[in-house]
């Protein structure tokens, strides 16, 4: 850790005190970076916050409605006088408060976990053989068609039988909907546009050839059901509704009704042929399939879409699994659906304010550059793992030491580990191209700072960072999993767990080694359009929409209340 | 009051309607006291089969997991574990082998395709549910694997994904390459359900698509779950144990006569005409009253045996008209046209009280409409529908599925096939009546 300052350093002094990290963290706690006496401890507790006041404000009239007690921030054990800084959002033009970034406090967010659980996608082509081979039926464009049609109708709680059957008002269910993909543009051009998922424009040419090539002519349906129906019966009713809805367009296009080839067709569409997003996770966890605790890390890489818009700018895509996984894995399932609703939003936010993740990592991609000569170029070996583990230490330990505003930024151990364990897994990956390096990258880096620092961040994190390395190599039945496969029920994972290390290791290691998607083909196209949802390929831009109050979500009940 | 249990004696026929055992005490039947049903049990619970191709599939290409996942920086191209699945054989077996004669046994089958691995019964005595065979047996081919090809840690795990799928993440083997004839015990519906978990088509397969055998078999796995979930005690003991013999075993040739009987033109209500005249003569039943329009209204004489009466009638009427159809998609009308009639026409309660008549309802439901379910070969007792009757509704579903001719979507040679390759030489399972029977006559039951 220790080193000289030769003139290579010194260079390297002077540069990171024009570094944009320092520049914003200046900017929004309203102190120099040189300084080492501040007064950060003067600002009148939560009164300097104005959305805190304006929630105060709020419960006063609540208490004199209600006739019970309800929000009083003075009421919370005193911490200490800190600073409550905004957030400005790296490379965005916009500075959030830390409460409009609570999931409960931002729609964009809470549309993020829903549109993750109403999504399902259906194999068709064995439902196509069953309806051909079984029922003599032709599948034609026309009857393809008319399935979509009715589907379209069904999927926001209509019936396929008309008219005593009582039925969703389509406001409240507007945004389910369902359309096609497929490998085969042959076979897509025959198919009615507007239900049409179309790769060629929505990749990049050299991303959508090899997309297409890997779904081959398999027909798939990307199915959204309606955010209220997730809202109201969870996430395991996303492959129920998906069937069931999908089984009755099917009955209507076809003409067929109660006989055993239907209930072939259900089973085949419940059992056999629908792709969830999320795994079922043990029973302990109290949640059905869809949950984010059941959604493999491979697949949130694939959730994300920057990497499909923003193709010359890779490190955009790791910085932006990073941040969701923060929010899915460590401030949505652990703290929220886990823990119980006192949270930890300030995961959603830390990895994206103020420039410090993403100097980390663009320092350590630079690094990744000039040490291999390139992304995915570095040897699949120990030696790479202690080189990137060590340098992301170094450099992360060397900002927490030096410049107080960051510390402040970063309180407490819990978020310096994060920060640095997710930049080096990402720059473990960018490497070498294999998340096994960047992982293990990940937990080394930790015991690097553990020797450093004397401990790391809540005791869970430690837990998790001395199993890691045991957990990574292992072969015992219980544990043995590739990095993709693995998610956040995985034994051993607790309720700090830094769990981001796994996604920030596979999406990085995507990137190292090209290609079109991380892990699977249908979930990339499957979040490649999300009409009024949130969008995946824009972040950061969404999120602060979210928290502007701009984001409009869906699931309302507007269309059936009265007028607010 | 205490019942002499050791009263209850039945004469067993084979399939073939020929007498195989006089005088078997009925209580000998129970798999406490069954040495062959015993047997059978344990040879399922320790085994499992590891779908080599498809191991070798997906290391080859980097699907692993399941659902269209590739990920290419898994795989390893050149990967020949079908070529070379004699060496895998006999590392595994050298894993899982306690003691040189101990009754471990690792086999391929299908050119090398299908490896089978049964643990040894010191492993089952130790371990505390069923899932021991599929992870002592799925954790060796992995580790075969690792040391046959000498495969990097970076991609070891890749094994692993490739046998046993999404677990541990998931609950379950999705994705993996694993067989078992049970399910796993995530998936359990109730606390003592594992036998439960075995579905038709593999028990139709395990019997060699002989459809009383199949019912034979069903009644066994049955019968293991009622122990495992503490039903096979006290007053339900002798309900389930003469319902046993007489559905699932061919007690005093009542499923085999009435069959060979209303085979040519039998119809669900001859057959129940059938056997309530049997039960009438014989003394199971009595006239209770007959109304002034000349309708008679039966009583029991002995409730369980009228129970086991009418559910060897429900056998039969499964067979007659499944038989017919060569079809298995009736048999749930026909639990519910039987039992239905049963109630109806004679005042007796019908089988297991309305079990089956409510079971065969949703069965019909289930089995064709669009709320789920699945076809008659994939049901098992572990499915919310069948888990409502106990023992008397699954020897039907398997007995149909046994004589379907092909009208499934899933049958079991697409399913289960392996399964009847595995134990064509264990002779419990290739004659289950004729051993079970043997086994009850030397069954030490001790006094009560």
């Amino acid at each position: 850790m220790v080193r000289g300052l030769d003139k290579k350093e010194e260079k390297k002094e002077n540069k990171k005190e024009d570094a944009a990290y320092l520049k914003s963290l200046e900017k929004v706690f309203q102190a120099s970076s040189k300084e080492k006496h501040t007064r950060f401890y003067e600002f009148g507790a939560w009164r300097q916050s104005k959305r805190k006041t304006e929630f105060y404000d709020y419960a006063r009239k609540l208490e004199k409605e209600m006739g019970i007690p309800r929000y009083n921030p003075d009421l919370g054990i005193p911490l200490g006088q800190r600073k409550i800084a905004p957030y400005s959002i790296s490379k965005e033009n916009a500075v959030v408060e830390g409460d409009d970034m609570h999931i409960c406090n931002n729609a964009a967010i809470m549309q993020l976990f829903d549109d993750i659980a109403r999504t399902a996608i259906m194999d068709l082509t064995p439902i196509h053989e069953i309806m051909q081979k079984r029922l003599g039926k032709s599948v034609t464009p026309e009857s393809v068609n008319r399935v979509m049609e009715v589907w379209n109708h069904t999927i926001g709680g209509a019936a396929a039988v008309q008219e005593h059957m009582f039925e969703i008002n389509p406001m409240l269910t507007k945004d389910g909907y369902v359309k096609l993909f497929s490998g085969n543009d042959k076979i897509m051009e025959l198919i009615d546009k507007r239900i049409v998922v179309d790769i060629n424009k929505l990749f990049p040419p050299e991303k959508a050839s090899i997309i297409k090539k890997d779904l081959g002519d398999r027909m798939f349906a990307l199915v959204r059901i309606p955010t209220i129906a997730v809202r109201n019966y969870g996430s395991a009713m996303t492959k129920r509704w998906a069937a069931t809805t999908c089984l009755s367009a099917f009955a209507n296009a076809y003409g067929i009704s109660g006989e055993t080839a239907i209930n072939t067709l259900v089973y085949t569409l419940r059992h056999q042929t629908v792709i969830g997003v999320g795994d079922t996770i043990a029973v302990r966890y109290g949640r059905g399939e869809n949950c984010p605790g059941g959604i493999p890390y491979g697949y949130i890489c694939d959730i994300v879409q920057t990497d499909r818009l923003y193709p010359d700018d890779p490190i955009r895509y790791t910085l932006d699994v990073a941040e969701i996984s923060s929010i899915i894995l460590d401030a949505g399932w652990l703290q929220e659906f886990l823990a119980g609703g006192l949270g930890a939003p300030v995961r959603v936010l830390f990895l994206m304010s103020n420039d410090v993740f993403d100097s980390v990592v663009e320092h350590m991609a630079e690094y990744v550059l000039n040490r291999y000569g390139g992304y995915g170029k570095a040897p699949k070996t120990l030696a790479t793992i202690e080189e990137i583990a060590n340098e992301t230490a170094k450099y992360c330990q060397d900002i927490y030491e030096t410049s107080p505003l960051v510390c402040e930024m970063l309180f407490g151990g819990s978020l310096r580990s994060r920060t640095l364990a997710y930049s080096a897994a990402i720059a473990g990956g960018l490497a070498s191209g294999h998340p096994m390096i960047g992982v293990e990258a990940g937990h080394l880096s930790q015991m690097i700072r553990k020797e450093r620092a004397g401990r790391l961040g809540f005791f869970a994190q430690d837990q998790f960072h001395h199993q890691g390395h045991a957990n990574d190599w292992t072969l015992l039945t219980d544990q043995a999993q590739i990095m993709e496969m693995r998610n956040a029920s995985y034994p051993d994972y607790n309720v700090v767990a830094n769990l981001t290390t796994f996604p920030s290791a596979i999406a990085g290691a995507y990137i190292g080694r090209g290609g079109a998607y991380a892990c699977n083909p249908v979930i990339k196209v499957a979040f490649a359009e999300n009409l009024m949802g949130f969008d995946f390929a824009n972040l950061r831009k969404t999120l602060i929409k979210g928290a502007m109050r701009e984001f409009m979500p869906q699931g309302e009940r507007d269309a059936v209340i009265p007028s607010h | 009051m205490l019942v002499n249990k050791n009263l209850d004696n039945v004469d067993i026929y084979s399939d073939c309607g020929k007498l195989v055992a006089e005088k078997v005490p009925v209580k000998g039947l129970s798999p406490l006291h069954n040495q062959a049903i015993a047997k059978m049990l344990y040879e399922i619970r320790r085994t499992v089969v590891i779908n080599l191709e498809k191991v070798e599939r997906s290391l080859r290409t980097g699907e692993l997991g399941g659902e269209f996942c590739k990920m290419p920086h898994y795989a390893i191209p050149n990967i020949t574990v079908v070529e070379r699945s004699e060496k895998i054989k006999d590392r595994v077996e050298s894993f899982v082998r306690t003691r040189r004669d101990d009754d471990t046994r690792v086999e391929l089958f299908d050119k090398g395709k299908r490896l089978l691995i049964q643990v040894p019964k010191n492993v089952v005595d130790v371990s505390a549910d069923f899932a021991v065979a599929a992870l002592l047996g799925g954790s060796a081919t992995v580790q075969a694997l690792v040391d046959e090809f000498d495969i990097s840690p970076l991609n070891a795990q890749a094994c692993s994904t490739a046998i046993f799928g999404r677990y541990p993440s998931t609950i379950d083997l999705k994705g993996g390459a694993i067989s078992s004839p049970l399910g796993v015990p995530l998936r359990l519906e109730h606390l003592g359900y594992g036998w439960r978990t075995v579905s038709s088509n593999v028990v139709v397969s395990l019997a060699n698509r002989n459809a009383m055998k199949s019912a034979a078999l069903s009644g066994c796995f049955e019968l293991g779950y009622l122990v495992n979930a503490g039903n096979l005690v006290g007053r339900y003991e002798r309900l389930y144990l003469l319902g046993f013999a007489y559905e699932c075993l061919n007690a005093n040739n009542i499923v085999y006569d009435t069959v060979l009987k209303m085979g040519k033109d039998g119809t669900t209500g001859k057959v129940l005409c059938e056997v309530l005249e049997k039960a009438l003569n014989e003394g199971v039943i009595r006239v209770k009253e007959t109304l002034p329009s000349g309708f008679k209204v039966f009583a029991p004489v002995d409730l369980e045996l009228w129970n086991a009466y009418a559910a060897s009638g429900m056998l039969a009427a499964t067979m007659v008209n499944c038989g017919a159809a060569r079809c298995a998609h009736s048999v749930s009308s026909i639990i519910i046209n039987y039992n239905e009639l049963l109630s109806n026409e004679s005042a007796l309660p019908d089988v297991e009280f309305g079990r089956a008549a409510g079971t065969g309802l949703l069965l019909d439901f289930l089995t064709h409409a669009l709320y789920g379910g699945g076809e008659v070969g994939l049901m098992s007792g572990n499915h919310p529908n069948l888990k409502t009757t106990k023992l008397f509704a699954m020897p039907c579903v398997c007995a149909a599925t046994a004589l379907d001719a092909g009208t499934l979507t899933y049958p079991p040679e697409k399913m289960t096939a392996i399964f009847s390759q595995i134990f064509k030489n264990v002779k419990e399972f290739q004659d289950p009546i004729k051993c079970i029977a043997e086994s009850a006559l030397s069954a030490q039951i001790g006094d009560e």
